[in-house]
């Protein structure tokens, strides 16, 4: 893991366009390259369970013989397929160039693909990711031995298994009321690599390829990521409310040169709007970490310093050695999800020792325990432990 | 109160002119043709409960040819009213209406009470007696077969000579003394009796018979109408066939957009004489019919992305700007157009680009003009709500004389609210389908401003029915 400021270098913002409560703001490249393309690679079946074979000695070791390999489960409807170099295959209609990867498992009214690994190197120059899933992976995988001193408070099952199974719910593009419809009726500008999402002016997401073309084909497949519960709500504010709709001053317009500097400027604050609405992930401290490396670009994902007071993003990335951004997509995590992370943080940087924890807190070991128990933590306790928490709590 | 009930009324009806003028029940841009027919169909249901008269006179408005159907087959639907003016009016204004829909459309209209089981006197009476007038029923029993038999079988009409064998009977077989019918007979096995036969019927035959596409479109040209040349044109050229004259100048201006926003750039830029002169000569064919007459007109016209339509009227909204300007050209004094994005030339327009109305309205604004014409779908992005602010401020503290006389033409009808989605409550907003109509609803702006009552309003209809009925 290493540190680092979240930039989008070489990107500017277009106008943005609004739908409904969605406001998407393309973001385009000024200097394009092309050594670095994304093919979408479709599954049929939208379930997956992918093999996470941890490179982790420390969780290898606590694995029993019997105990599975960790394997991440979720709705996977895509890869993407990074091919490196300008080696593009030319491709004639009907040819099949890419094998659609991994096993399918048929489980009667579902099919299963069983993927092996989120990013696994094809060939020598192509890289398959399973897109965000890879950055959701590294967010559930965060801490996720459990306690490395067995403290007595602890279960049994958190110091043989760790936090397994570690669930986070979040939902599809589609559950967001006029997502599909702006993906749709907004035009993709000339140059257009990337795109931040907002709804209700919250950012949701930020998604950025290297080259246009490459955009043109995945900007539909936006709608089949997945996003944060809270979207789901700020989706049903249909309008972009009045007061956020740029106003034009009336005041001391006496001539048409007047009323062109007021439309000038109120076109100005429009667009000058980005920067402040993507405050929450711009200039924010990322904990990162590499996940591969191919000549100049770099594979990483990412998690915004965890914060319960403020938005806090995950992400994965491919970054170039001049800092170039080629390849972005990140979640917005949800209030609940960033307390439990941060709470598990706290716990990890303090050797999972309830007391120095709750005082690095500020609070009390006891409600310290409550608060592990309403973030769905209360499995990694005695149940001694959590009585006691419990009664109180009655009293 | 009844102030306020006269303001409703008007509103209602404006609302429903408006949509009739627009609304084809096709998808737009921003919504999908089933939500565009359960709104008109709402509308219609609506209007027709309440004001059923005025509903039977908006036949009389000049709407376009959907709506004017639609009516029709309500008001059979419906029943005749009680009263014996108003039924002897309405059925004058139905037979108008029969007989001035494009021949197609009126024998859709008909079939279309058999599927909505519509079958009562008025409307077996409204049957026959459009039938006993056509002067050419041979020729369309021939070129709308299917439709024509579902007529008459629905209405139980009896036919005593060959027209009742040709449609129910095997046309493959049996002589027919009728030239066109036999025609149509022989057409099943000799390719020499196709090219008698109107082109639409022709067209399956040839498939049938396997005939190269070249020699047919080659010998079935002289049977073709100009409109069904304009669309074969493409395929003419494709097949290299050289003598294909298609009288570009006869078309309607928006028909002619459409076409040559179907080109590529290249070949427009490479025809770009020939277009534009056929473009006037359809304009000022047009305008020599109103007597309307503009003065300094500034056009706002948007080529915005959301310009482009749907599938089922591709470049709809961009074709009727464009067919606007070249009207509107031969009817002004002097005009200067500004487009969103701004072009080079009109006829190189494409559907691309932000909507900043905003800027266009400031610069067409700075321009003087004593009349100024949007031409817009109304969703303006670059800022929102840019244009609105705009003429808020100019109306309300530049020009509160409301010198400048400033109309919204939309040519998409939105369906969630009704109407033509308007820019501001300060321009009032018309719809428009094809540009021709522009003058007819630079009038009608008048009533959608909400600077006329209820009583100017019904004797308007008045009038144009008083008119068309004469």
């Amino acid at each position: 893991m290493s540190s680092g400021l979240f930039g989008l270098d070489g990107l500017q913002p277009a106008p943005a366009q609004v739908w409904g409560a969605v406001r998407l703001m393309p973001l385009v490249q000024t200097r394009p390259i092309d050594d670095l393309r994304i093919d979408p690679l479709a599954f049929g079946e939208a379930f997956g369970l992918v093999g996470l074979d941890s490179r982790d000695p420390l969780l290898a070791s606590q694995r029993p013989e019997d105990w599975p390999e960790t394997v991440y489960a979720s709705y996977i409807p895509h890869a993407y397929v990074i091919s490196f170099g300008k080696r593009q295959a030319e491709a004639v209609w009907g040819g099949r160039l890419k094998k659609s990867g991994g096993k399918k498992l048929d489980l009667g009214p579902f099919k299963v693909r069983l993927l092996h690994r989120m990013m696994k190197k094809d060939c020598r120059d192509r890289w398959r990711i399973l897109p965000l899933h890879l950055a959701m992976e590294g967010f559930l995988a965060l801490h996720f031995a459990g306690p490395a001193i067995a403290w007595q408070e602890y279960s049994r099952q958190a110091l043989t298994y760790g936090l397994s199974p570690r669930i986070e719910g979040s939902i599809s593009g589609r559950a967001i009321r006029g997502l599909e419809d702006a993906l749709r009726v907004f035009e993709i500008h000339a140059g257009q690599v990337g795109m931040a999402v907002f709804v209700a002016d919250a950012l949701a997401a930020m998604m950025v390829v290297s080259h246009p073309d490459d955009y043109r084909r995945l900007h539909r497949s936006l709608v089949e990521d997945f996003f944060c519960d809270l979207m789901l709500h700020y989706g049903l504010y249909s309008q972009v409310p009045e007061d956020l709709c740029p106003r034009m001053r009336t005041e001391g317009i006496r001539s048409l040169a007047d009323l062109q500097s007021a439309f000038s400027s109120m076109r100005q604050g429009w667009h000058d709007a980005f920067s402040l609405l993507a405050e929450g992930l711009l200039e924010r401290t990322l904990s990162m970490e590499t996940v591969n490396k191919a000549g100049p670009h770099r594979l990483l994902r990412f998690v915004t310093r965890l914060d319960p007071a403020r938005e806090n993003h995950i992400g994965e990335s491919i970054v170039r050695e001049d800092g170039r951004v080629e390849y972005l997509k990140t979640y917005r995590l949800s209030a609940a999800q960033t307390r439990r992370a941060h709470l598990l943080q706290v716990l990890a940087e303090h050797g999972w020792h309830l007391e120095d924890a709750a005082g690095a807190l500020n609070e009390t070991r006891r409600s310290l325990t409550r608060r592990m128990e309403n973030a769905g933590f209360g499995y990694l306790l005695k149940e001694n432990v959590r009585a006691a928490a419990r009664s109180r709590r009655r009293k | 109160m009844a102030e306020y009930t006269a303001r409703i009324e008007r509103e209602d009806l404006i609302t429903f002119i408006n949509a009739c003028f627009t609304c084809t029940g096709q998808a737009e841009f921003y919504s999908s043709s089933a939500e565009q027919g359960v709104s008109l169909s709402f509308l219609h249901e609506y209007i027709r409960t309440n004001y059923r008269r005025l509903y039977a006179r908006c036949l009389a408005a000049g709407i376009n040819h959907y709506n004017q159907a639609e009516i029709v087959l309500q008001l059979l639907g419906a029943g005749a009213p009680e009263s014996d003016a108003d039924r002897q009016e309405e059925s004058r204004l139905i037979r108008y209406a029969l007989s001035s829909l494009p021949t197609q459309r009126a024998y859709k209209l008909l079939e279309q009470a058999g599927q909505r089981r519509i079958n009562n006197r008025r409307c077996r009476a409204v049957v026959r007696q459009f039938l006993a007038e056509r002067k050419n029923l041979v020729f369309e029993a021939v070129k709308y077969r299917n439709r024509m038999r579902r007529i008459h079988s629905h209405g139980h009409l009896r036919s005593e000579d060959e027209l009742g064998r040709f449609l129910f009977g095997d046309a493959a077989e049996g002589r027919f003394e009728t030239p066109i019918f036999d025609a149509y007979r022989r057409a099943h096995y000799e390719e020499r009796a196709l090219y008698e036969l109107p082109y639409s019927v022709a067209e399956g035959f040839a498939a049938k018979l396997s005939i190269p596409r070249d020699r047919f479109l080659a010998r079935i040209a002289p049977r073709m109408t100009s409109a069904e040349k304009a669309r074969t044109a493409r395929a003419a050229e494709r097949e290299e066939i050289d003598d294909w004259r298609v009288d570009w100048q006869r078309r309607d201006p928006t028909q002619l957009a459409t076409y040559l926003l179907s080109l590529g750039i290249p070949e427009r830029r490479a025809r770009l004489a020939e277009l534009e002169a056929a473009m006037k000569a359809s304009a000022q064919r047009i305008v020599r019919e109103v007597p309307y007459r503009l003065g300094r007109v500034s056009m706002v016209l948007d080529n915005s992305f959301s310009s482009r339509g749907s599938a089922d009227k591709a470049h709809r909204p961009l074709a009727v700007a464009l067919a606007s300007l070249y009207l509107v050209e031969q009817a002004s004094a002097s005009l200067r157009a500004f487009w969103t994005s701004p072009i080079a030339h009109p006829l190189l327009a494409r559907a691309q680009g932000s909507t900043s109305l905003g800027q266009a309205l400031l610069d067409a604004l700075a321009w003087k003009p004593d009349q100024l014409l949007i031409v817009s779908d109304g969703f303006d992005n670059d800022p929102p709500n840019g244009a609105s602010e705009v003429l808020r401020v100019y109306c309300s503290r530049l020009d509160p004389g409301a010198e400048v006389e400033i109309v919204h033409l939309n040519p998409v009808f939105d369906a969630a609210h009704l109407m033509p989605r308007a820019l501001s409550s300060w321009a009032p907003t018309v719809g428009i389908r094809d540009a021709k109509d522009l003058f007819l609803m630079i009038g009608f702006a008048r009533f959608a401003k909400g600077s006329m009552d209820l009583q100017a309003l019904e004797a308007y209809l008045q009038r144009r029915m008083l008119e068309v009925l004469a």
